[in-house]
């Protein structure tokens, strides 16, 4: 086997293994889950002091409440990716549990490479975990018809592509996502000290939405702007509240300027991070 | 010469931060030997350590394992295990699971089995009985005490065939019984196995009994390397007489042959290292004939203590 294989095995292996992404996994489950079913409750207690029922308003609905919850996982998801892989791999240098798979016949590269790998991967299981758990909820307490206001079909379904906006901007998240991981490994690998790595990373998560107005047409073109729960320009926010039945969500030109470039600008990123992670390493740490 | 040599480091200099950590390190290691690495805090021994397994750049110097450059030991036939501090367990997993994922990376299987050349290779379950911690195998790495921990690193390092053991304190934290469990398992694995294994250690005594040779190393350089039973022959005994008349004595013992420098006075009596040469009966004699009233008349055999604070007392 070689020695790329072994390390991304092993990396595989701490990722199924460890009780940290275990428990992320559950939270974001557990939170996308929750979101939805709050959202019943306050619906339900709306109705009941004589405000809008079933039919009467877009969120009594199946597909609003599913990306709005899928949303709500994501929120943990985009901190716990950082946290866990910022802040972990200081700590993995700094405790010396990276010296023995070195010591295995395996260079830094194919450790960080592997690295690099699940970091890619961990957003999916993440994406994958907050959208099963927000459907499932959201099917146990909404149907998924037309989005009806006062008895009236104001979206369809089927005519105006809710359900494949939704969708895709789930896909649209993937990208992004991957560059979180992957920046998130480069910025473990290039300080110290977990905290500071951690600290970078959120301050890159959350500079689109601090200089939104400076970045202007530009801040599709950094990836953290269009994160699908912490990015300023949120495709999955955006389809969600159309979804509710707020059909002036986005625009053609919103489409055209912040959907379209968001499907390219990430991977850039992804290339650069996965470079500096891998050749920036602290080597005298080890 | 490198093909006897599991590791060999010559003219080795480090510098960390601008400042000088290693200054002339020179280490030579045989096949099968067991090797103790001994030194005070920070005179380097761990910084040597990393720089052999190719973990700490250095600006000058030769550091080989088995012939191969420090710098490209992934391209290393020969297996080698590591135990340095400190330990680097996944705190996140179990001591089990820390041991699966070391197999996994290193291509090992997590059972014992035996290699077409005859060789056996520990799995997971043997390296645990080994060093006494099967039963704490579901423990994870945070729930196991400081010495439960560098027992668990050997553990990790025994795993497969390895054919070099790099051990930084592994004796450091444990109790009798276990220090004495890891070098009897050391001492099989050089004698029956043909393992090399390099250990630094504060542990003179332990040291001693088990190894073959040693180098002690001082502020970043080498002050003494050689093998034990020469180190301790050249450093001679130690000669302690209690007696009246102190003038008489120390005269006659300065006189003496084989005595290695002048007599100190050290608890009421003196002290003075004594070669084979010395003759112990006839000085006895001199000192009775001289009416010094001997009431202790002791040699003791050097040990690789005194070995160490000569060295020590030689650099300063």
């Amino acid at each position: 086997m070689s020695a790329f294989l072994r390390a991304v095995r092993g990396e595989f292996y701490l990722l199924t293994h460890r009780r940290s992404v275990f428990w992320l996994h559950f939270g974001v489950m557990l939170l996308a889950t929750l979101f939805v079913a709050f959202a019943r409750i306050k619906l339900g207690i709306l109705h009941g002091a004589g405000g809008p029922g079933p039919e009467q308003t877009g969120a009594w609905n199946f597909w609003p409440q599913f990306g709005s919850g899928a949303r709500a996982g994501l929120f943990l998801a985009e901190i716990g990716i950082v946290a866990h892989l910022a802040g972990g791999l200081p700590r993995e240098i700094a405790s010396g549990a990276i010296r023995d798979p070195l010591s295995r016949r395996l260079s830094r590269l194919h450790f960080l490479g592997a690295r690099l790998l699940v970091a890619l991967v961990l957003p999916l299981t993440l994406l994958a975990a907050a959208t099963l758990a927000s459907a499932a909820s959201a099917s146990t307490f909404f149907e998924a018809g037309d989005i009806m206001e006062d008895g009236q079909v104001i979206l369809s379904i089927e005519d105006d592509e809710v359900a494949h906006y939704l969708y895709l901007s789930l896909w649209h998240a993937v990208g992004p996502l991957m560059a979180l991981g992957v920046m998130a490994v480069a910025f473990g690998a290039m300080f110290r000290r977990g905290a500071v790595a951690l600290g970078a990373g959120l301050t890159l998560m959350l500079a689109p939405t601090l200089l939104h107005e400076t970045l202007g047409d530009r801040a599709p073109w950094l990836f953290t702007d269009l994160l699908p729960a912490l990015g300023a320009d949120s495709f999955l926010e955006r389809t969600s509240r159309f979804a509710a039945g707020f059909n002036d969500a986005f625009t053609y030109d919103w489409e055209e300027s912040v959907v379209g470039p968001g499907w390219y600008s990430p991977w850039p990123a992804v290339l650069l991070f996965a470079l500096m992670g891998l050749f920036l390493f602290r080597r005298k740490a080890l | 010469m490198s093909d006897t040599l599991a590791a060999s480091i010559s003219g080795l200099h480090v510098r960390l931060g601008g400042r000088p950590i290693l200054k002339g390190v020179d280490l030579a290691v045989g096949r099968g030997e067991l090797y103790g690495l001994l030194g005070r805090n920070g005179a380097g021994k761990t910084t040597a350590m990393r720089c052999l397994l190719g973990f700490l750049p250095f600006q000058q110097g030769k550091v080989e394992m088995f012939g191969v450059s420090a710098t490209r030991l992934s391209r290393l036939p020969q297996a080698y295990g590591i135990g340095l501090d400190p330990p680097g367990m996944d705190d996140s997993l179990t001591l089990r699971q820390n041991l699966e994922v070391a197999c996994i990376r290193g291509g090992l299987s997590r059972q014992n089995h035996t290699d077409s050349q005859g060789r056996v290779h520990r799995g997971v379950d043997d390296v645990l009985d080994l060093v006494g911690l099967s039963h704490r195998q579901h423990n994870r790495g945070d729930r196991l005490s400081h010495g439960q921990g560098r027992r668990a690193a050997v553990a990790r390092a025994l795993l497969g065939a390895p054919e070099l053991l790099v051990l930084d304190e592994p004796l450091s934290g444990l109790d009798p019984e276990g220090v004495e469990r890891l070098l009897d398992l050391f001492r099989t694995l050089c004698q029956d196995l043909g393992v090399t294994v390099i250990l630094s250690s504060h542990h003179l005594r332990e040291v001693e009994h088990v190894c073959d040779r040693v180098g002690i190393i001082e502020d970043g350089e080498t002050l003494l390397e050689g093998e034990v039973a020469s180190l301790l022959a050249a450093s001679g005994d130690r000669l302690r007489i209690e007696a009246g008349q102190a003038d008489r004595v120390r005269e006659i013992l300065s006189s003496a042959t084989g005595v290695v420098g002048p007599p100190e006075q050290r608890h009421g009596g003196f002290e003075v290292r004594v070669q084979e040469s010395f003759d112990p009966v006839a000085t006895l004699q001199k000192l009775v004939d001289a009416g010094a009233e001997v009431s202790a008349f002791e040699r003791e055999r050097a040990s690789l203590i005194d070995v160490f604070h000569q060295a020590l007392e030689q650099a300063s």
